[in-house]
């Protein structure tokens, strides 16, 4: 027990043990060798720093009951959603019968504009790049270009 | 058994979780009633006839993980980033003997454990300072025993080096 790797080998062992009972071979060994000795100290910080990383912190007095007040501020919440919810429900149908009507219009409709909604008269060459249908010449892109955007 | 009974038996079980990960007061309350309000909500899947500890010890468990989850990691902890009154901790610590301060051994321990993955530092905190075995870990965190002893052992190995960073730090001040 007085070489460096028995050392290593019992490390856990060691640990367990306070500095006054190691084994005379230990202490011995551990004085005429730093490298075991700040092994040592190493894993004895270490061990210290995961026990300090635990802390037991009691439950306070009447913790239940202020469990017990949250579940109920809870359950009485999620009931006033669901009543403010409920009349919008209600409307769901005829939120969906004018979603159909308005579709209805815009695919049947005789809608000006190249996106549908909007005319592409008054539109510099740049918006109507990107807006007009169809694509444009390439001579107009070359003196939109040229013109620096103008219309 | 009313849920007040329950919170009431398993109460202590919940904040000695928390309080292995989290360092304030106030958010281990935060955290426990969370536990708690979310295993009301999931009781109807629980299994009638089996043990609550082990369901309530787990939904802590994910509580927990869900704010370390939320924290930035910290680097590598370095000697000189420690402040004084934490720095008088490690001393104690490397001798083998229990630091005097509590609260400067809790905040050097925190500048520690705040380096490691949250998945890791909720092994380590289970098996080593808990003294719960790897497959209890494993089934409060939802892996198996196996992915347990790898995080332990990568854990163990990072805290045995930011200890010995310390102690470096700690003899070139001497």
């Amino acid at each position: 027990m007085n070489t460096c790797r028995a050392v290593t080998r019992d490390m856990e062992t060691l640990l367990g043990l306070r500095p006054a009972d190691l084994p005379e071979a230990v202490r011995n060994h551990l004085a005429a060798c730093p490298a075991c000795d700040r092994r040592l100290a190493a894993a004895r910080l270490a061990r210290g720093l995961i026990a300090a990383g635990a802390e037991t912190i009691a439950p306070p007095q009447g913790f239940a009951d202020r469990v017990r007040t949250a579940l109920a501020t809870r359950t009485v919440g999620s009931r006033a959603d669901a009543e403010t919810w409920r009349p919008a429900w209600g409307l769901m149908p005829a939120f969906a019968a004018a979603v159909a009507a308005l579709f209805i219009v815009y695919q049947t409709g005789e809608i000006p504009g190249p996106t549908g909604f909007l005319s592409s008269e008054g539109l510099s060459v740049g918006e109507y790049l990107v807006l007009g249908s169809p694509g444009p010449e390439m001579d107009d892109i070359v003196s939109a270009v040229l013109e620096g955007g103008g219309k | 058994m009313a849920f007040a009974d329950l919170v009431r038996r398993y109460e202590r079980l919940v904040f000695r979780i928390a309080g292995g990960f989290l360092r304030d007061r106030g958010e281990v309350e935060d955290v426990a009633q969370e536990a708690f309000l979310k295993a009301y909500e999931a009781l109807s899947g629980f299994r009638a006839g089996a043990p609550f500890g082990p369901w309530i010890a787990q939904i802590a468990t994910r509580t927990c993980y869900d704010r370390l989850r939320a924290r930035q990691r910290r680097g590598e902890v370095a000697w000189d980033d420690v402040s004084l009154t934490a720095q008088s901790a490690a001393p104690s610590f490397a001798a083998g003997r229990p630091a005097d301060d509590t609260t400067a051994a809790r905040d050097l321990a925190e500048r520690a454990l705040a380096t490691l993955p949250p998945k890791d530092r909720q092994a380590l905190m289970l098996a080593d300072a808990m003294g719960h075995t790897a497959a209890e870990v494993g089934q409060m965190m939802g892996c198996t025993a196996l992915a347990v002893r790898l995080r332990l052992h990568r854990a163990r190995r990072a805290m045995r080096k930011a200890a010995e960073r310390l102690l470096d730090g700690m003899g070139k001040t001497e």
